[in-house]
């Protein structure tokens, strides 16, 4: 019998107990040449079979698996062994390393040092034994997680573990050398016991390696200083917050005496470099105490204080300012170092610090040290009101004046919609169409998905082999959009949608004389592969090429009028005409220049064709209301009856003579474009209430609202019932569902999706999900109605934006990305445009805050803001505090605060409107807003409190907190 | 895989009143058995103390998603020469790009020789290293002086390091992009703290832009004229503890906004860091020394430059030139081709290349350029086809994966079908098509 048969032979037969005596036999080529037999036999037992009806599972029993691991432990080298056995049991391990030690050993336990995860059963003592056996050479990160666990020990059922910190004492390495690991390297220290549960349920609190080396210390087994030391170097070190913070807390157990901590300066200021605020905070509240003592080493603590004072926490910077004034009070020969470098406080604009620091320098410092006044002359801009009062003889006397901004950096500057540098241009030859075609479907720039279909019909009667095979790149792309097997986030649903446009134009290409075999396989193979597929996969939703039937996920309809064009632009190359596509852009982004307009309109009428209802209606849409003389001009020359009538309403508007109109659609799409500059279309065609909300001009309101839900009680393990309140924007009127939810449904869902004969772009700007967008896709959204971005505010901000916090990241992106377009495209705006900054300017997401404040620095410097307006938006969200007002002190503080003086006034505008609102009853963060208010009332100096604001802050002259700051404001 | 083999590791010891740094090194490609590059005292401790721990913390750093190994901490490099001495370091990621320049008042002490060299940064080190104060006198050396300590050329210190490609590549891409930026802003002390405090908490996905109001320089989601576009803006923070200590903070930027280099100046000492376009691309992928590669320079050239200069030393490449009666339409090759080589560092404030020797194997770091290899594959396999080549304009067809892409070059302009270029069009470095067509033109 070979060795093959013998280990069939013992799987077949489960002879665990013949394994081992078997194996004792096998020299060092045997094993070798039984690898890949054993590999086979691992293949085969360890595949997955139908056990009985209900079960599936491994082919080989627990018996078998036991024999596999031992042979491949014996005869496998590592890697081999890693790909097959992934567990780690002692017990087996233990059985073969009597007979057996492999090479390898050391390799493969200590590679669970560094995983992720590392068996339970791998133990301290374990390791320890195999160690002195010779067997394995630790490393530290072994060393490490095991002796993490190894005052615990984990009994065969896992609620019968014990504390067994009398472990430590087995080894002498383990204390001397192995325990200061923990301050080396990474580990669980910190919460060792936290999922353990033990069976005496006392042991549970004594459990911790706090208590374990505090008592250990006690006994004298550690050495105290030591264990102090590493427990502040350690602070500094890179680890994870709870473990940093858990040096600390040991440090603090350990109760240091103020003798030890004086001898501990050097390693105690070091701390201040630690990446987490809570050892500073520790170190700074032990400096506190210790000041006091002579041997405190001031000029250390003064050396290491730019870096405390420059924390973001500000408890930190008040500590350091704390044990500052004392060692100021102590040593007179600091008093002026101190004072420098107390300076650097008035980078916060927190006032009770700067108020600190100033008390600080009026105190100890020398109004004539030409050093001092020099270290504190680069801050005057940023020292407030208050401090400013401590520090008069320190600053000179004439006011800061702050300047006006230079416009150009403030965000792009708005130029014409028509400006030269954001021409369109069409591809010039085919070349240029064939690398357009690439940079269309990889979503470069938002227009160029419009401009392809217009540049196939340009050169839709060049389409040679050679030329088409210059395509085949793209085509290849499209298919491969189609096919589903791209996923890339550049990539959004109008790419898809031009990738099925391709892909049908694919189809007229073959349909003309000069078949082109090469596409057509290259469709084969993805019908193929899809064939495959739900083959495998018997619930597989085949893809098919067909641009008709394709809806994105969720169906949303907003993609409904740039489909209906494709489709339009599918039946002119079918047809061969060479009418052009009037919705192209002429200008990046979006817009049609007039003048292009009319000269495209005039060809359908020249050829006697009707426009496309989508492609027209877009066309108009997207209109740049410029050079409309020269249009207007044009068009009474080029165009003529109802036509050359709706243009001129456009372009000059011209009321026409006649109500009777043919295209009806076209003429309401023609009054929303122009919307309120129009006095004429929207009465005729649109009730007031509906052309409002078709513009977006939402009425709005802001609600605390209560809803029933339940609550998971970890404690009693169940879910309770209880009233959740929330705070809630209402946009819109809230129609009342007379039929059930499904009956839309099923209406949508019989509704024909893009009737070509009753197409009415505004009935397809809707947004079911704003998931999955691609770069561009908000560009594209906007670009329907450009000339009334409230369209897509109204609708998003009433959608996904009518909760104090996002939905999700995909509001969050929508929202950066609506209000980049609005800061590149801002002109002044509607009510539904403040409030959409407003939600921005306070939602939560500092990105889209800051981008919001932005967009307000360019319309107060453009004067195309209403501040006035903003506040009082605000303010009704202030008055059910809809948001954390920490949000906009941020943003006003970071961003908006002091930028130039119309700022400042046009802020204070915006405050006093807030601040009316506010209710009676203040808000967290009311201070900090007054704050800034009173500040702002310093620097406008000739903007004065208003008066009305004083009832408001009469009735919180009570209120401590805000005693101080109501008082000095109703003093102004 | 890289094994770091140190004498014995790097220390800081006490000794006759003041510390010393012993900073052990270790090189795969010395030239010359120097047991020590410098040996003196630093003339500002606690500065070069605070910025070396600042670029210990870069190397630790990992900005992508990328399995993060602590433990694999790499080591830093050292040029030691020309009165200066420079340690340079990468972040795990190869998106962040860390340099401590000790300029010649920075130290008073000699060069006994010069080159470059790892040297080992470990921990117990690195906490020594917080420990050094203001008026603590200081010794630096680079090597050990003494070289009896080593015991019979047995090495103490071993330690295996994953060094990934992308960390030698990215070494001698980012000079690339160093020697196109240029000095956008300066800012004084409170206007680097105000800025470097600004920044918006947590990971930040979208681009940043440095813009200037007024005399406040600030951090905006908005570009502006003359802004500086930062991708990945969070990892500035490793600079929040270097900062406060500096004396001001100069910013150099990218013309086509793809990284951009923060300069702190400490007197006689410089600390530069240089960010990539985005936390979740490193300077590795970026296909900067491309072009240059596209023509082959003759080795002995190479060979010439390499045995003639010694580190940190100013690397003229016109005297070149004129030395080794070479065309002067290629000396922009021999920059792009000797950098791609390792051989070539590059200082923003001297607006100069230097001489340095990466420490690594020759053919560790030609083993790079995947684009590069991938480009010859091609021609290799006879894919690729000069279509028409006229004038100013070539026209070429390469075959990739079931279609051939159409390459066109017009004089400064080059284009191609595939989605690479398509993508990026050319902001990333050329894709293999192009390149293999350049090639074979070049090569015709």
């Amino acid at each position: 019998m070979n060795n093959n048969d013998k280990i069939t032979q013992l799987l077949t037969k489960e002879d665990l107990k013949g394994t081992i005596p078997y194996l004792k036999t096998l020299d060092k080529k045997e094993k070798k040449q039984l690898t890949p037999f054993l590999k086979k036999q691992f293949k085969y037992y360890r595949d997955s079979v139908q056990i009985n009806k209900n079960k599936w599972g491994r082919r080989a029993t627990a018996i078998q698996d036991r024999i596999l691991i031992r042979l491949a432990m014996t005869c496998f080298d590592l890697r081999t062994f890693r790909t097959h056995v992934w567990s780690f049991d002692k017990e087996l391990m233990d059985e073969i390393l009597a007979f057996y030690e492999p090479n390898w050993l050391s390799e493969y336990i200590n590679s669970f040092g560094n995983n992720d995860w590392m068996p339970n059963t791998l133990s301290y003592t374990w390791v320890m034994e195999q160690t002195e056996k010779g067997r394995l050479v630790p490393n530290d990160m072994l060393i490490t997680r095991t002796l993490c666990n190894a005052i615990i020990t984990y009994g065969r059922n896992w609620k019968d573990s014990t504390f067994t910190p009398e472990n430590l004492e087995k080894y002498d390495l383990t204390l001397k050398e192995h325990f200061w690991n923990f301050f080396h390297f990474e580990s669980n220290v910190y919460h060792v016991s936290r999922w353990v549960q033990f069976k005496d349920k006392k042991a549970k609190e004594a459990a911790t390696w706090i208590n374990v080396i505090t008592d250990l210390a006690k006994r004298g087994k550690l050495p105290r200083l030591r264990l102090l030391k590493e427990c502040l170097a350690a602070a500094n070190r890179d680890f994870n917050r709870n473990l940093i913070n858990w040096y600390m807390d040991l440090f603090l157990n350990l109760a240091p005496t103020t003798g030890e901590l004086l001898d501990l300066q050097a390693e105690l200021f070091q701390v201040s470099l630690s990446p987490q605020s809570k050892p500073v905070n520790v170190i700074l509240k032990l400096c506190k105490q210790l000041v006091k003592e002579p041997a405190f080493n001031s000029e250390l603590f003064t050396e290491n204080a730019p870096v405390l004072l420059a924390s973001e926490t500000k408890s930190v910077v008040n500590s350091t300012l704390m044990v500052l004034d004392k060692l100021a009070k102590k040593t007179p020969e600091q008093r002026l170092t101190i004072c420098t470098t107390v300076c650097d406080v008035f980078l916060h604009r927190t006032a009770n610090l700067q108020t600190r620091a100033a008390k600080i320098i009026s105190k100890y410092g020398d109004a004539k040290d030409e050093s001092l006044l020099s270290a504190l002359d680069p801050f005057q801009f940023n020292i407030l009101s208050e401090a400013k009062k401590l520090l008069v003889d320190f600053l000179p006397a004439v006011e800061v004046v702050v300047e006006d901004l230079d416009t150009a950096s403030l965000g792009p500057v708005i130029v014409p919609k028509l400006s030269l540098n954001k021409v369109i241009h069409l591809p010039e030859n085919f070349d240029d169409l064939s690398f357009l075609a690439n940079q269309a479907l990889v979503g470069n720039e938002s227009w160029q998905i419009e401009i392809l279909p217009a540049a196939i019909l340009k050169f839709q009667h060049e389409m040679t082999e050679a030329n088409i095979n210059k395509l085949k790149p793209a085509f290849q792309r499209a298919y491969k959009y189609v096919f589903g097997r791209v996923g890339n986030a550049r990539i959004g649903d109008s790419e898809r949608l031009l990738a099925h446009f391709l892909g049908e134009y694919i189809q007229v290409i073959e349909q003309q004389p000069s078949k082109l075999e090469v596409l057509r396989t290259m469709l084969k193979d993805y019908l193929r592969k899809e064939d495959e597929w739900k083959a495998n996969w018997s619930n597989y939703r085949l893809r098919k090429v067909s641009l008709s039937t394709w809806s994105n996920w969720g169906n949303t309809t907003i993609y409904e009028p740039l489909k209906a064009i494709l489709i339009y632009a599918i039946d002119l190359l079918k047809k061969g005409s060479d009418l052009p596509l009037l919705s192209t852009p002429t200008h990046a982004p979006y817009w049609i220049d007039p003048l292009v307009f009319v000269k495209r309109l005039s060809k359908y009428q020249y050829a006697d064709a009707l426009p496309n209802q989508a492609d027209w209606q877009l066309a108009i849409s997207r209109m740049a209301f410029e050079n409309l003389e020269a249009a207007a001009k044009l068009a009474k020359v080029l165009l003529k009856g109802e036509v050359l009538e709706m243009a001129l309403f456009l372009l000059e508007n011209k009321v026409p003579q006649q109500t009777d109109f043919r295209y009806i659609q076209e003429w309401k799409i023609a009054a929303l474009t122009k919307g309120k500059r129009d006095t004429y279309g929207l009465s005729l065609f649109f009730p007031e209430e509906m052309s409002d909300e078709l513009l977006g001009q939402f009425k709005y309101a802001f609600k605390r609202t209560s809803r029933k839900g339940k609550d998971y009680n970890y404690q009693t393990r169940k879910y309770e019932e209880k009233i959740i309140h929330e705070k809630e924007m209402i946009v819109g009127t809230q129609k009342k569902a007379s039929l059930p939810a499904w009956w839309d449904g099923l209406v949508n869902w019989i509704r024909p999706k893009s009737s070509v004969a009753t197409f009415f772009l505004f009935d397809y700007i809707q947004l079911k999900t704003l998931w999955g967008m691609g770069n561009h896709e908000i560009t594209r959204y906007t670009s329907l109605t450009p000339n009334n971005p409230s369209v897509l505010l109204g609708i998003v901000t009433k959608k996904f934006l009518n909760r104090p916090q996002y939905w999700g990241q995909a509001d969050k992106k929508a929202v950066r990305l609506i209000s980049e377009d609005l800061l590149n495209n801002w002109r002044g705006g509607d009510e539904m445009m403040h409030l959409f900054l407003c939600n921005a300017l306070i939602g939560a997401d500092k990105t889209n805050r800051t981008l919001a404040a932005e967009i307000w620095l360019k319309g107060v410097t453009e004067q195309n803001i209403d501040a006035k307006l903003m506040g009082q938006i605000i303010g009704q969200m202030v008055q059910i505090e809809f948001f954390p007002l920490k949000r906009l002190l941020e943003v006003l503080q970071e961003v908006m605060f002091n930028v130039s003086s119309n700022h400042n006034r046009a802020l204070l505008q915006l405050l006093q409107e807030i601040i009316l609102q506010l209710p009676v009853k203040p808000i967290r963060n009311t201070k900090g807003l007054l704050e800034i208010y009173q500040e702002l009332l310093a620097v406008v100096a000739i903007e004065t409190h208003r008066i009305d604001l004083n009832d408001k802050l009469e009735g919180w002259k009570s209120v401590g907190s805000l005693k101080k700051v109501v008082r000095q404001l109703m003093a102004a | 895989m890289l094994t770091y083999q140190y004498s014995s590791p790097s220390t800081i010891q006490k000794k006759n009143g003041q510390e010393e740094i012993l900073l052990s090194k270790y090189s795969e490609v010395q030239k010359k058995d120097a047991s020590c590059f410098f040996w003196g005292k630093l003339t500002n401790p606690y500065l070069t103390a605070r910025c070396l721990l600042t670029l210990s913390k870069v190397v630790k750093s990992s900005f992508n998603l990328s399995p993060f190994q602590m433990a694999m901490l790499k080591d830093p490099i050292v040029t030691a020469g020309n009165e200066r001495i420079r340690f340079e370091a990468f972040s795990h990621c190869a998106g962040v790009y860390a340099r401590v320049d000790v300029l010649p008042d920075g130290h008073d002490g000699e060069f006994l020789e010069n080159g470059t060299t790892n040297v080992d940064f470990n921990e117990p080190m690195l906490a020594a290293l917080g420990s050094v104060r203001k008026q603590e006198k200081v010794v630096l050396s680079v090597g050990k002086k003494e070289v009896s300590l080593s015991k019979n050329g047995q090495k103490v210190v071993e330690r295996k390091v994953p060094l990934p490609t992308k960390w030698i590549k990215g070494l001698t891409t980012v000079q690339l992009f160093l020697a196109d930026s240029e000095s956008v802003f300066k800012f004084n002390r409170i206007q680097a703290i105000q800025l470097i405090r600004s920044i918006p908490k947590g990971k930040i996905k979208n681009d940043y832009y440095l813009v200037m109001r007024g005399n406040r320089p600030q951090f905006s989601p908005v570009k502006t004229n003359n802004s500086i576009c930062i991708g990945g803006l969070h990892r500035l923070r490793l600079l929040e503890s270097l900062i406060p200590l500096a004396d001001s903070l100069e910013v150099f930027g990218h013309p086509k906004q793809q990284s951009s280099t923060w300069q702190l100046y400490f007197g006689n000492v410089r600390f530069s860091f240089s960010l990539s376009r985005d936390f979740w691309r490193g300077f590795s992928g970026e296909g900067a020394a491309l072009e240059s590669l596209v023509e082959d320079v003759p080795m002995s050239w190479i060979q010439h430059f390499d045995n003639y200069s010694y580190a940190n030393q100013t690397f003229n490449p016109t005297m070149l030139a004129i030395e080794e009666n070479m065309d002067f339409s290629q000396v922009d090759n021999l920059t792009g081709r000797l950098s791609a080589m390792g051989l070539l560092g590059y200082d923003l404030d001297d607006n100069a290349f230097f001489y340095r020797r990466l420490p690594f194997k020759l053919n560790r770091i030609l083993s790079l350029n995947p684009r590069l290899k991938n480009a010859e594959k091609l021609i290799t396999d006879g894919k690729v086809k000069i279509l028409s080549h006229a004038d100013n304009r070539v026209e070429g067809q390469v075959g990739g994966t079931g279609v051939n892409h159409l390459v066109l070059l017009e004089g400064e302009r080059q284009r191609c079908t595939c989605t690479w270029f398509s993508q990026y069009q050319g902001e990333r470095g050329i894709c293999k098509h192009i390149l293999a067509v350049k090639k074979l033109v070049a090569n015709q």
